[in-house]
């Protein structure tokens, strides 16, 4: 008992003399990326731009961006650290940015090394940059951090605007799964300021085709049950136009004969309020019409977006995915012969709730 | 023989075969089932958890009806070399299981937390938090199991945030694999299931123990279901080819949790993962030390001193993860057998030579 | 321990009465003198500072027959209940110690009479001032173990109460009470209290803390294993919960045992407000005091090793508070921690109305000061502040104290593994736990062992109703 009392302390404090070899990371001591642009130089290096917030006692915020070039990532962070006064660290990074030159050439390389990375969190939003990547985070705007800045754009996007849900985990398990392809957002910048201009689709890893404007909101019903401010309007008449936007929509597949050359139904129904109506009075008729109208044309919008996914060989609504856990022993070559020519017939059922404040 | 006082109700059997039951196999099991059956994995979940079920109806029934340990038992029908050689083998395979749970937790603090941590230090923090445990008795090893439950019991509230990422369509088509994929899926699974072997040597120690097998039973259904929900979960979260790459899947999807005030949650799972580890490591270190004291006559706390040094010498021996992964292969192997073979063998012979005993006493 | 010869001289041999009287007149305040019609017959002596000479003079000397033969005619007409007579010269020494008068008759040494006659000289009953309640009784213990036992005795005028009195102490003869209730108080408790008591080898007792530091179970621990309290109505109310009490004359507190953890975090105001209310402020408290261990070691943790898990909105604050400070977190932490402590401790040992000032001059001038140094970062100032108020919420002083204390080693174990060491810390603290018992039970009863009847009284507390039934039983067999 007298020896445990002697011994215990003595040895504990042989140990806490400091041999525990862990670095510390002291959080004022280190720089902490916010957000990573990664630009295509040749096949097989590539610049990358880190930003780092430099905080000021004002509560200002200064974007530091730092550049390097190699051509694996790690190194990149070493060349970096070259030029800084404290070691950049990865693990807060919320934004990591192609260019579309890159994303062209393979993804998997540069998304392998994030999901390797225990430090960077599975909630990272990855974004395509139409034009040069760099220049997103080296101009500086507003009074905030750039990664900050960039992953509340997209993410109020993804809440209630046009951009389906997506983050590095999601384009992972797209990307890993059999019948399915990633999609990422895609920002544009326009004098510096970056702007979310649509969905940039893949095949595997590659980059093969932008969505247009008037495709994204029929995109996002297709991909995912969402709910959406933006809203769609259509045509009705000369002169006429009605504008909703979704409660909610909820997508369902129908596929009588999987694996077979006969058609695949897709149900989408659509609960909406009425937001802007050009015509003079809203009544049941009327808004049965505005309903069979808007049908109509957001039907052929998701035929024509779904045929054109075909003839791109991209399935980022993952088809392939409905087919297979309908399917036994499924065979992934099959179907990726079967998939551009199978008949899509989409069913689009419109609900108009509300019509709003008056009648 | 036994002191009152040292004996346990019977439903705190119900946590310590919980508590060892799900140990740090939670972290990654599901590569390692879907691997071999993909979607179906979740069969598999539940066949091994119904053939341990069997196991410890097995082990009751061997163990009311002798009335004594497992040391006991293997003198009493082996005699004294061969039964004390036979202890050895369970003694080493404890005190084995207890290193190679305490190695995995230590592997996963290397890739997830601290890279560069001292093996050495560290190892020696832990084994004082070891003995400190395990020279406190069974009472102390049983209160820690009991909050080893409670306490960390609130990461099953993280099972909601991974659903908004869920695709249930996943578990789609059933039964979409061979009956051998599934077994060799069952094999894999058994691994997180083991561990309640040491039941064996805290059997005396249980109040009334014909009502403990109830609550055995109950404590295995109970960790079949938690394991079913993170493998139904896992199988919707990732996709097949995924999770293959995920060495921790629990700890990947930790990470898509965020609260207001904090982020990045697998660093909080792995510091509660401690107090989940801690009463499996210490029960193993306990019946192997209990083992060897009752088998060679020496103070315990001596034994579990030896015990710890060797724990701190093998962690740091088994230096990469290939070593530890071929070691804990090994050992899951080892305990496979020793669990579905040997105790029904056990159980058998144990049961005819009281036949004959009664036979020859009659006569 | 140093060996008092003059304790055990008389032993040896039976001085006489002369003797034994003659012993005490060294000491300048004993008072003896013979008494007779016609002849001096009757010896009367006493410490005049230790009796009340009221009794002296009103009830005993007018009844004394003076004119009788014999030690037990003398006395026969004296109004006074009891009357010890005694053959030993010790005990009339012993008697006369603790304020009682004795006559002895000349020429009849064999024989002394011994009248209880103490002055009470001692602070009448007043406010509780350490566990003031708003509602409820507001009474507290005094000095006077005497008192005490007539506070308790109100509340609970059943024969069960048995009150077993130990003197301990060469020096103080301390008079020791150990009150319980027969039939709810299990047998065992009282009899190791009692025998642990016993067993004392001391010379003085002067409070109760000391008696509850050398019968504890484990000694080196820093959780408190009996409860302190002042109020007589908690005494009445865990007697009935089949507690044993602990009273020593000359202290204004009670020790109730045996005590275990979630107890230390009941106050009595618990019972006199609404269950929802007491349910609230129960949990309250219980995550004050996990609140005050665990933020300061974890805040460490986080910005030492683990900046990972901060939010981005947080990380913006904290780096800014922290830019331009000197030192690593866990330095400034351990420094911040200390003055909390120093800024108690002067408070503690300083007259009320000084204390106030100085807890004013510590909490606004120097942490204003330090922070704007820029030697400290305002949110750890925050959160050690926050951390040292949690742990004054705990109803019994010394739980609050322990918190504090054991705060430190979680604080130097975040510096050196990060979270990890927080957790690894916490599973220490939890298994001491598990190790303590308090009269061979439990500390950490109900929650471990489990009792699901007994949980309806500890981390929170249920309507009454459900409480009809006592917490344990504590009857074996």
């Amino acid at each position: 008992m007298r020896i445990k009392t002697i011994v215990l302390p003595s040895i504990i404090s042989l140990f806490l003399s400091g041999c525990m070899d862990i670095e510390p990371t002291v959080l004022n001591e280190i720089n902490i990326a916010t957000a990573v642009s990664y630009d295509y130089i040749d096949k097989d290096h590539f610049t990358s731009t880190a930003v780092i917030p430099y905080y000021m006692p004002d509560k200002k915020v200064n974007n530091v961006t730092f550049t390097a070039t190699s051509s694996l990532s790690k190194d990149v962070r070493q060349k970096m650290n070259q030029q800084t006064d404290k070691p950049i660290y990865s693990g807060k990074i919320e934004v990591i940015l192609y260019s579309t030159e890159l994303a062209k050439h393979d993804l998997t390389r540069m998304t392998d090394t994030l999901i390797r990375d225990p430090s960077i969190g599975n909630t990272v939003y990855l974004a395509i940059v139409d034009g040069k990547a760099e220049e997103v985070l080296t101009k500086q705007f507003g009074n905030v951090d750039k990664g900050t800045y960039l992953s509340n754009a997209i993410e109020h996007n993804i809440q209630s605007g046009i951009l389906p849900k997506t983050n590095l985990h999601l384009f992972s398990y797209a990307q890993n799964a059999e019948g399915m392809d990633p999609f990422l957002p895609i920002i544009k910048p326009k004098n510096g300021n970056p702007i979310i201009t649509g969905v940039a689709l893949f095949n595997q890893g590659e980059f093969v085709y932008q969505t247009k404007e008037h495709e994204n909101v029929i995109f996002k019903m297709l991909v995912e049950q969402s709910s959406n401010k933006e809203g769609f309007s259509t045509k009705l008449g000369e002169k006429l136009f009605a504008s909703v936007y979704n409660i909610s929509s909820k997508v369902s597949y129908n596929i009588p004969e999987p694996m077979t050359n006969s058609p695949i139904i897709i149900n989408l129904n659509i609960e909406a309020v009425l937001r802007e109506f050009t015509g003079e009075k809203v009544d049941k008729k009327e808004i049965r019409k505005i309903e069979k109208k808007m049908e109509n044309v957001l039907k052929k919008r998701a035929e024509k977006l779904i045929v054109k996914l075909q003839k791109l060989d991209v399935d980022p609504l993952g088809v392939g995915e409905q087919v297979r856990t309908r399917t036994r022993s499924w065979d992934k070559k099959e179907w990726e012969k079967l998939y551009p020519n199978i008949p899509f017939q989409v069913n689009v059922k419109l609900n108009i709730l509300e019509s709003g404040a008056v009648e | 023989m036994i002191n009152k006082n040292e004996q346990i109700s019977p439903f705190l059997v119900f946590f310590l075969v919980l508590k060892v039951q799900i140990g740090v196999g939670v972290l990654g099991f599901q590569r390692l089932i879907i691997k071999s059956a993909g979607n179906d994995a979740w069969i598999a979940v539940i066949a091994a958890g119904l053939l341990f079920s069997i196991i410890i109806w097995c082990m009751f029934t061997l163990l009311n009806s002798q009335k004594q340990d497992l040391m006991g038992i293997h003198t009493q029908l082996f005699g004294k070399v061969l039964g004390g050689f036979l202890n050895m083998i369970w003694i080493t395979y404890w005190l084995l299981m207890g290193i190679a749970v305490y190695r995995a937790y230590v592997e996963v603090v290397q890739a997830w937390m601290f890279p560069q941590i001292n093996v050495m230090t560290f190892s020696i923090v832990f084994a004082l938090l070891i003995y400190y445990t395990v020279s406190g008795g069974f009472q102390v090893l049983t209160g820690i199991c009991f909050l080893g439950v409670i306490i960390p019991s609130y990461l099953i509230l993280t099972i909601f945030f991974p659903l908004e990422y869920t695709d249930f369509r996943n578990l789609l088509p059933v039964w979409n694999h061979s009956y051998k994929e599934i077994a060799l899926a069952t094999r894999d699974m058994s691994l997180s299931y083991m561990g309640f072997s040491t039941l064996l040597m805290f059997y005396p120690l249980i109040k009334h123990q014909k009502k403990a097998n109830k609550w055995a039973q109950l404590a295995n259904i109970l960790s079949l279901l938690s394991y079913l929900l993170l493998t139904i979960v896992s199988i919707g979260f990732y996709s097949e080819n995924q999770i293959s790459r995920y060495v921790w899947a629990t700890l990947s999807f930790w990470s898509i949790v965020e609260v207001p005030f904090i982020e990045r949650f697998e660093y909080i799972g792995i510091a509660t993962w401690v107090i989940f580890i801690l009463p499996n490591i210490c029960l193993f270190i306990w019946a192997a030390t209990k083992g060897t004291s009752i088998l060679f006559k020496v103070e315990p706390n001596r034994i579990s001193i030896l015990f710890l040094v060797i724990l701190i010498v093998m962690s740091i021996a088994l230096k990469d993860r290939e070593t530890i992964n071929t070691f804990q292969d090994y050992m899951s192997y080892v305990g496979f057998i020793l669990y579905t073979v040997y105790i029904p063998i056990l159980l058998c012979l144990s049961y005819i030579m009281s036949k004959i005993r009664k036979k020859t006493h009659e006569n | 321990m140093k060996k008092f010869p003059f304790q055990k001289s008389n032993q040896s041999q039976t001085p006489q009465f002369n003797e034994a009287i003659q012993q005490l007149k060294e000491s300048k305040d004993f008072t003896s003198f013979m008494f007779g019609l016609e002849r001096d017959t009757l010896c009367i002596s006493y410490f005049t500072t230790l009796i009340d000479t009221d009794i002296l003079h009103r009830d005993l000397l007018p009844y004394l027959n003076k004119s009788s033969s014999t030690l037990e005619n003398a006395v026969q007409a004296l109004p006074i209940e009891n009357l010890l007579f005694t053959q030993k010269p010790d005990d009339m020494q012993n008697h006369l110690l603790i304020g009682y008068i004795s006559i002895t008759m000349e020429g009849k040494d064999d024989q002394a009479v011994l009248i209880k006659a103490d002055s009470q000289k001692s602070r009448t009953v007043s406010l509780p001032e350490v566990e003031f309640s708003v509602i409820g009784p507001k009474e507290s213990l005094v000095e006077s173990l005497d008192t005490n036992l007539n506070l308790i005795r109100k509340r609970l005028p059943i024969q069960e109460l048995k009150v077993e009195e130990l003197i301990v102490g060469k020096l103080s003869k301390s008079r020791v009470a150990v009150l319980h209730i027969d039939g709810i108080c299990d047998k065992k408790n009282v009899s190791t209290v009692i025998q642990r008591i016993t067993n004392l080898d001391v010379n003085q007792i002067i409070d109760s803390s000391y008696i509850s530091q050398m019968i504890t179970d484990k000694k080196n621990s820093p959780f408190p294993q009996f409860i302190d309290t002042e109020r007589p109505d908690r005494l009445a109310a865990v007697l009935g919960e089949g507690k044993l009490v602990i009273l020593v004359d000359g202290a204004p507190h009670g020790l109730i045992g045996p005590a275990t953890l979630v107890e230390f975090f009941t106050a009595s105001e618990d019972y006199f407000l609404n269950w929802t209310m007491a349910s609230f402020f129960r949990l309250v408290r219980f995550f004050a005091v996990l609140f005050s261990i665990l933020i300061t070691p974890i805040y460490v943790a986080i910005l030492t090793y683990h900046y990972e898990l901060l939010p981005k909105n947080l990380i913006n604050t904290l780096v800014i508070s922290r830019s331009g400070i000197p030192f690593p977190p866990i330095l400034e932490a351990l420094v911040l921690e200390l003055v909390i402590e120093l800024l108690r401790e002067a408070g503690a040992r300083l007259p009320t109305k000084v204390g106030q000032t100085i807890g004013i001059v510590g909490g606004i001038v120097i942490g204003t000061a330090s922070v704007e140094a820029g030697l400290t970062s305002n949110v750890l100032l925050i959160i050690v502040a926050l951390s040292a108020l949690a742990s004054f919420t705990t109803p019994v002083y010394q739980m609050g104290n322990t918190i504090r204390l054991i705060r430190f080693p979680f604080l130097l174990m975040a510096y050196y593994i990060g979270i990890l060491g927080v957790a690894i810390s916490f599973c220490f603290m939890l298994i001491h736990l598990l190790r303590i018992t308090t009269l061979g039970r439990p500390y950490l009863e109900p929650l471990y062992p489990p009792k699901l009847h007994s949980l309806k009284d500890s981390l929170i507390r249920l309507p009454f109703s459900f409480l009809s039934k006592r917490p344990a039983p504590k009857h074996k067999d």
